[in-house]
């Protein structure tokens, strides 16, 4: 199996979720690749997390970046019981608020909105 | 039995900023100045520790033979930001250890002929794979310390005035000037809350530490102990256990300093200096906090009081530091190292602490998702 490095948004009938790994006992979650569990290192089982959460810190890129364009809001949301997820925000987001992701952005980036 | 605790006696720097020269010969300006400091001859040294990031493999022999060092053992190392500062801690514990008597520590970085803009981040990293950049990183850090602990726009960019003031006593600095906040807020933006004047700028340079075992140093030579230097690397973040969200790096940070202290002995109540990691503003803020100089959540008051301004009661950054000196990734640790060494010999001239005998350096490394940090190193330091 070919590695992919990129966020793997998933598409459930419109339901969004994004790929990711787990500790089966629930010590860790993680959208990027992790083989072992970093408490009890007990292999990690891959899953799809559903795509919602709550916003950790959001910023807002004024400068372009590759494909990516300037003025570009970004956050960090944290998945109810995954991992912390970098999203592309189609509105102004509010640290401490509901999020759902709601479709997939320039590279595969999670887009994001309020739930 | 020898006394191998690692003392410093001599250090040198080339000046920071956009220039012409090439990684040789910044190296040879920073390694000829230390080994003349330290009245240290090249056939004198045991071994070589070099940090650097993006030099091409081979760049550390070069410059070292461009410096007259040949037939030396030459270790080159990499920690993103860290990278010279853990030249210098590899350094320093081969001679605690006794394995080596005289090292020579370097670390150096030619930026500006092919970075524009932000540091290229790890192109494998999940969160880089989806735009983001390390000026956008901080950021979130800021909203988040906003959002917390109502830290305002005019305390982050209190750290940019504070820094660049330092920096005007600096001739090695790359950015010299009298800012006010609202020219630092009034300056392109970055990523909000940071504008450019919040932003450590790339930069080349170089510098170098001679490091002694204290056995074979003369009280003759201005002399630094290097009390104790701990690298350590980050943690899962955010943590596992989510009662405790600290901000990235501050886990990292704290656990690194900690260790420090505890094996120096050195309580913070005795710290005349530091030099810190401010790669952006809000870093200086979290950094202050996270190595226990002021409570959590207070560091953009203390700072704001004057306790960290030359003058306060504990200087942070009187170089200017990376916001005005600049950030030479590789380079950056021992020139915080050299600033810490002449503040504790008495040779910073207009940006002298008055007395200062004890300090410490922290610089951090890390662009790595999902960890609290890529390598951290701080080390206490003492006048002998």
């Amino acid at each position: 199996m070919t590695l992919s490095h990129s966020i793997e948004v998933v598409d459930d009938d419109g339901e969004y979720g994004v790929r990711g790994y787990r500790c089966p006992k629930g010590c860790a979650a993680s959208a990027s690749y992790v083989a072992r569990c970093p408490r009890c290192g007990a292999t990690t089982d891959q899953v799809v997390f559903p795509g919602h959460g709550t916003v950790w810190s959001t910023t807002v890129l004024r400068i372009p970046n590759g494909e990516f364009p300037a003025d570009r809001t970004i956050a960090y949301v944290d998945l109810h019981e995954g991992p912390r997820v970098l999203c592309e925000m189609q509105e102004t987001p509010v640290i401490g608020q509901a999020a759902r992701i709601s479709g997939v952005g320039i590279a595969g980036t999670p887009v994001a909105v309020r739930a | 039995m020898r006394d191998t605790a690692p003392v410093l006696t001599g250090v040198g720097t080339s000046n920071f900023g956009k220039q012409d020269y090439s990684a040789e010969e910044l190296v040879v300006q920073a390694v000829t100045e230390a080994l003349e400091a330290a009245h240290v001859a090249a056939t004198d040294l045991d071994a070589i520790y070099l940090g650097t990031v993006f030099s091409h493999p081979g760049t550390a022999h070069r410059a070292l033979r461009a410096a007259g060092i040949t037939g030396v053992p030459i270790v080159t190392v990499e920690n993103a930001c860290a990278s010279g500062t853990l030249a210098m801690h590899l350094g320093a514990e081969s001679v605690r250890q006794g394995v080596h008597e005289t090292v020579l520590a370097v670390g150096v970085e030619k930026m500006t002929n092919w970075i524009k803009g932000p540091i290229p981040p790890d192109p494998y990293d999940i969160d880089a794979l989806s735009g983001l950049i390390l000026p956008g990183l901080y950021a979130m850090s800021a909203s988040r310390y906003q959002h917390l602990y109502g830290v305002t726009p005019e305390d982050l960019a209190w750290i940019s005035v504070k820094n660049h003031r330092n920096a005007i006593d600096n001739p090695r600095a790359q950015y010299r000037g009298e800012y006010t906040i609202d020219e630092v807020l009034e300056s392109k933006p970055i990523a909000d809350p940071l504008t450019i004047l919040q932003c450590s700028p790339i930069s080349d340079g170089a510098g170098a530490a001679v490091i002694q075992a204290r056995g074979v140093t003369s009280a003759d030579t201005s002399r630094v102990e290097i009390l104790a230097s701990v690298l350590e690397s980050g943690e899962w973040w955010p943590s596992l256990d989510r009662a405790d969200d600290r901000v990235w790096n501050a886990e990292l940070i704290a656990r690194t300093t900690e260790r420090v202290l505890r094996e120096s002995q050195v309580s913070v109540d005795e710290v005349d200096v530091v030099e810190v990691h401010d790669a952006f503003t809000i870093g200086e803020i979290i950094t202050i906090e996270a190595m226990g100089l002021c409570p959590t959540g207070e560091g953009a008051a203390f700072s704001r009081e004057g306790h960290t301004s030359r003058g306060g009661r504990l200087p942070v950054n009187p170089s200017g530091g990376l916001l005005s000196r600049g950030h030479p990734l590789g380079a950056t640790g021992l020139a915080q190292l050299a600033e810490l060494y002449w503040q504790l010999t008495g040779q910073a001239g207009q940006r002298q602490v008055p007395g200062a005998q004890t300090a410490l350096l922290e610089t951090m490394g890390g662009s790595v998702s999902g960890l609290s940090g890529h390598g951290c190193v701080v080390a206490a330091l003492r006048t002998l």
